[in-house]
């Protein structure tokens, strides 16, 4: 697990307790989760080819499933972020039966977007994102929001090698604020499938 | 007092209603003359606010609404009846596609008030099955009748660029 800081490799019950009961449905949010890897993989990320995605519900530029990366740091990491050992320990941190994932690449411009919905499609349990964008602060937008009913309850800033993840349900209607900057919003994200 | 531009004269219409059956839209510009337009000050405006569906700002429509219907009428060719909204979108406003969002009928119409330029967001977009057919962009006084059988509509989220509001008359008219 040299992929993780290892700050949290020995609180795995606290955070299936925290987990559990986050509001307004189960997630968690872990800041500095990556070791210092993740720097090279971010900056790899950048060099991989990205698609611009304009519809209804969303704006931003997007890669093909990293499992096609070109950039060694990316295939390094999704390579990790796919074995059976991390994927274990997301099932034991979710209480959740998991078996693979995907992931892809995005980069959120000025007035870029993704409306609020709630994710589900068969087989998705867990979603997940890795921000990889440094130096937002709240007037550049780009937070990943969580609604109870039509109301905003919680606010997550996209803050540098910060992993959040959240139970796929019902309830789990999420959204991410329009980018108000010249700033470039970059992540992983994806889900872990059942 | 609300005055369509005597521009569009019955030849005109005419011209604009042949256009209208065989392209399936058609947008007429300078459509008021401009006193016209003071018809839309002062109104009061609600947050309709689903966020899974739409962010929208709503008013009861101005009185225009009926020279409006009369238009339709002449462009379609028939008598119609209308429902009609006023609609203003704010940076930050949307609609989008949902699972239960039925395909059109009849014809959609929209009488802009504003210019918005487009890589704003905030124009109309009419698609069948996942094809764009129509796009719409806020155009000034402007009138746009689209016919929208089996089409399904969204309007683009209007970003922090928009330097004036969308503020619009959208109705839609079936033929009686």
């Amino acid at each position: 697990m040299e992929w993780i800081n290892s700050k949290y490799l020995n609180k795995i019950p606290t955070l299936k307790e925290h987990f559990a009961s986050g509001k307004p449905f189960p997630h968690l949010i872990l800041h500095d989760f990556f070791s210092s890897k993740i720097n090279v993989v971010a900056a790899a990320l950048l060099k991989e080819k990205f698609h611009e995605l304009n519809a209804d519900l969303y704006q931003f530029q997007q890669t093909d499933d990293c499992k096609k990366a070109t950039q060694p740091a990316v295939k390094q990491f999704h390579k990790f972020f796919s074995s059976k050992e991390f994927i274990q320990l997301i099932s034991k941190i979710t209480n959740t039966k998991l078996k693979w994932i995907d992931m892809s690449g995005f980069i959120y411009n000025d007035t870029d977007y993704l409306l609020p919905h709630d994710d589900r499609l068969s087989g998705r349990k867990i979603a997940y994102i890795v921000n990889l964008s440094k130096n937002f602060t709240k007037s550049d937008g780009g937070a990943l929001q969580f609604f109870k009913g039509s109301k905003i309850v919680k606010t997550i800033p996209p803050t540098f090698n910060t992993f959040t993840i959240f139970r796929v349900s019902p309830k789990s209607m999420h959204q991410v604020q329009e980018i108000m900057s010249d700033k470039k919003r970059l992540s992983f994200a994806g889900w872990f499938h059942g | 007092m609300v005055e369509i531009n005597p521009a569009y004269d019955k030849a005109t219409l005419a011209r604009a209603a042949a256009h209208l059956k065989k392209e399936g839209s058609v947008q007429l510009n300078e459509i008021l003359v401009p006193i016209s337009l003071r018809s839309f000050e002062n109104l009061k405006w609600r947050h309709l606010y689903n966020p899974l569906k739409f962010s929208l700002h709503y008013s009861k429509p101005p009185e225009v609404w009926k020279e409006f219907q009369k238009l339709v009428s002449e462009l379609i060719g028939k008598k119609v009846k209308c429902g009609m909204w006023c609609l203003a979108m704010l940076p930050g406003d949307y609609s989008v596609l949902y699972d239960s969002l039925k395909p059109g009928k009849g014809f959609i119409f929209m009488f802009d008030l504003n210019s918005v330029p487009e890589d704003c967001g905030g124009y109309t977009v009419l698609l069948k099955g996942d094809r764009e057919v129509v796009r719409v962009v806020p155009r000034k006084n402007s009138f746009t009748v689209v016919s929208q059988s089996g089409l399904r509509v969204f309007h683009k989220y209007l970003n922090h660029h928009a330097k004036h509001p969308r503020i619009f008359l959208c109705g839609v008219a079936l033929a009686k």
